[in-house]
């Protein structure tokens, strides 16, 4: 978390409908993945998506990528519109935009070596020749904190979080001014999570990157992010600060997240608000505001008319009636160390990274 | 005099050469319903046998939730398999140790005995509840052909006794549901028909792996909020198996931790996390975001091979609490505190501070 700079990404609008039913469908049907999203991310800052499976977070993050042609919208990277640019037009933008997926196995061909993999990419975007290519891929190798020697393995011979670091490699091959994390640590075991989390950190520091992190892991983005957005059945419904949102959400679906985050060692109180059911099938979303079957503030209105985003004071808030309702109360406060000895024990382990020495002046400034 | 006997007490707590496993298990009054001693299992591979559970020992009481934490490859899951006997006995593996469930051994039962017992006194349910569930079958036929087998009644009691269960298992619109087929379920919805199964015949064990893992964080909370009400309703125990802390923290009574294949800690949950004693444990809780927490811990290198594990104890090369001894001699599970048992030699840590 660093001091935001200037706009980087702008989102404006974003629709992303899918048609299901084929051709010989009787009845064709429209699924609103995404429903007219718009957001930004500034410069060395972290905006994280977050929301439960189905609410178009990922859908969200491809339609940027424009892995995913967008229905109607507009996105905008350091001013120029990237929604009208088609085919090989696209390369310098896809630079600047990079992707870090789930499953990094999925990205990486598993019929090349590491040094293959990352050294077309060099070639194809111009960035290393001859014998530079070798010295960058090592580079970027020791960056993420994998011995430069690696090179040489195929995605196979990487267990999980040395996989994603490639992922993260291969990322950071381009010099990309924005990343955008698709649930980046959530395949990942607690421990590898942690090294992939400071690791983000790090390079996001070292190279001034932004991120668009995309996860349903609560407990990572509040450590993650600058600014959160929640989503609900393809629609933003509250965004705000990081701390804001996590210390006063305003909606009730907001709230009823943080109620149930399971938080290891903290007392379970017994006035949290479990929701009842599941998402609604996005086929057929309620009317009204999307989330009123499942509020238990829920009145008349809100079955009606859908809210909009309104500004709170402290961010955005689609809800008719977030100031009516009671304020949220913290159900699980995390549990205290008060004499601080796990504190002091675990700082033995803090600082472990197998750290990227420190990058020599010219990786970073390539760019 | 006084300095003679503490030297005497540290170093009988940090080597602790003879337990044995009666003496290991945490101390309580109640008869346990479930006593695993000394469980060993090992699966052929080309490199020779890979130890995946390397002598594992702990008691249920009844009405306990005893939760096991740990990473991949720690052996949690295949522990829970062979308590049920579920591992394939292929060419090679080998299963060793005692799991003795109300007076009997369960790996000494016949295949046909044990099946009985299964779904009756121990039922089981798993991360993924459609691979468990059969999608050619309604759910209500598969609830009911649980309660036909186990109880021998007749169908339409049994289809009755499958409508009650939906219910009990707060399922909206049972009546419908009971007709439908698993696919037009939503995860959190099957994994409550799956819990139905398991409580058809009221058994006083439910084995739980990971039975919220694929489930979002609003539908995690129902499911674990309604085995924490049926186990306070029918007064069952539950081993819950699961790689997330959290969830652990929410109903678990008592939690091990595994590494490597061995039960490294194991004490009452708000002992486990206020004042955890194994180095392992240490850093995993260290290395889960929360709030105000600046940089996360990160335990160096990573899990060991099983097929090479280092010398000593396992967790030896990544401690950043490592002596030189801890690489000559593995540390059994020892208690360090009441109702608390590490396997670590340099515990209680505060010693080191």
């Amino acid at each position: 978390m660093s001091t935001p700079g200037k706009p980087l990404l702008r989102v404006e609008n974003l629709v992303k409908h899918f048609n299901i039913g084929g051709p010989f469908s009787a009845s064709k049907q429209v699924i609103h993945a995404v429903d007219g999203v718009s957001l930004h991310v500034d410069e060395r800052e972290t905006l994280a998506i977050v929301g439960e499976s189905g609410c178009g977070k990922s859908t969200l993050g491809r339609v940027i990528m424009r892995l995913i042609e967008p229905t109607s919208g507009s996105i905008n990277l350091s001013g120029e519109e990237l929604t009208t640019v088609k085919g090989r037009a696209l390369l310098p933008y896809r630079r600047k935009l990079q992707m870090v997926f789930q499953d990094p196995f999925g990205s990486l061909n598993p019929r090349m070596t590491v040094q293959e993999t990352l050294g077309d990419l060099l070639r194809i975007h111009g960035l290393a020749s001859g014998k530079s290519v070798k010295l960058r891929v090592g580079e970027l190798l020791e960056t993420v904190g994998l011995p430069a020697s690696s090179a040489k393995r195929y995605p196979h011979e990487f267990s999980g979080g040395q996989r994603q670091r490639v992922g993260i490699a291969r990322a950071l091959a381009v010099n990309p001014s924005i990343i955008v994390c698709d649930e980046a640590v959530s395949a990942l075991d607690v421990s590898v999570q942690a090294q992939i989390v400071n690791l983000l950190r790090d390079i996001q520091v070292e190279f001034g990157l932004s991120y668009l992190f995309i996860s349903h892991d609560l407990m990572v983005v509040r450590h993650m992010a600058d600014r959160v957005a929640v989503m609900y059945l393809g629609r933003i419904i509250e965004t705000g600060d990081t701390e804001n949102i996590f210390s006063r959400p305003r909606h009730p679906y907001t709230r009823a997240l943080l109620d149930v985050v399971p938080i290891p060692g903290a007392l379970r109180k017994d006035d949290r608000m479990v929701l009842k059911g599941d998402v609604p099938n996005p086929l057929t979303p309620p009317a009204g505001c999307h989330f009123n079957p499942r509020c238990p503030f829920a009145i008349n209105r809100c079955r009606v008319e859908a809210p909009t985003l309104q500004s709170t004071g402290e961010g955005l808030v689609a809800c008719h009636r977030w100031n009516e309702i009671p304020a949220w109360v913290d159900p699980s406060p995390p549990p205290k160390d008060s004499d601080g000895r796990l504190e002091r024990l675990q700082a033995r382990f803090v600082g472990n990274d197998p750290s990227p020495a420190k990058q020599p002046a010219e990786a970073g400034t390539t760019a | 005099m006084h300095n003679g006997t503490q030297t005497l007490r540290s170093s009988a707590a940090g080597v602790s050469p003879s337990e044995t496993f009666a003496e290991v298990s945490t101390v309580s009054a109640a008869a346990p319903l479930m006593s695993v001693r000394d469980l060993r299992v090992s699966f052929p591979s080309e490199d020779g046998l890979v130890p995946a559970v390397r002598g594992v020992s702990f008691n249920v009481l009844p009405g306990q939730c005893f939760g096991i934490v740990g990473e991949s490859g720690s052996g949690k899951s295949v522990t829970s398999l062979a308590l049920m006997g579920l591992l394939p006995p292929g060419p090679g593996s080998i299963i060793e140790g005692e799991v003795n469930f109300g007076g009997r051994d369960l790996r000494r039962l016949r295949p046909e005995q044990m099946r009985k017992l299964c779904g009756s006194e121990i039922a089981m349910v798993f991360q993924e509840p459609m691979t468990s569930l059969n999608p050619a079958f309604t759910v209500g036929d598969q609830i009911a052909e649980v309660v036909v087998t186990h109880e021998h009644v007749s169908v339409r009691a049994a289809r009755a006794r499958a409508l009650e269960l939906l219910k009990e298992v707060r399922i909206a619109a049972p009546e419908r549901r009971l007709d439908e087929y698993p696919h037009r379920l939503s995860g959190g919805m099957r994994q409550r028909v799956m819990i139905a199964i398991a409580l058809a015949c009221r058994p006083k064990m439910l084995i739980a792996d990971e039975p919220t893992t694929a489930l979002d964080v609003t539908v995690q909370a129902q499911i674990m909020e309604l085995l924490r009400v049926l186990q306070g309703e029918y007064g069952m125990s539950i081993i819950l198996i699961s790689h997330n802390l959290g969830v652990m923290s929410e109903i678990a009574d008592e939690i091990a931790v595994m590494y490597a294949g061995r039960i490294v800690e194991q004490a009452k949950s708000a002992q486990l996390f206020e004042n955890p004693e194994h180095p392992y444990t240490i850093g995993l809780l260290g290395a889960i975001p929360m709030p105000g927490r600046k940089r996360l811990a990160s335990i160096r290198g990573r899990v060991p091979d099983l097929h090479a594990l280092p010398s000593g104890c396992t967790f030896a090369p990544r401690c950043p609490f490592v002596e030189e001894a801890c690489r000559q001699i593995e540390p059994t599970l020892h208690p360090t505190d009441l109702q608390h048992l590490t396997a670590c030699r340099r515990a209680p840590l505060d010693r080191v501070l």
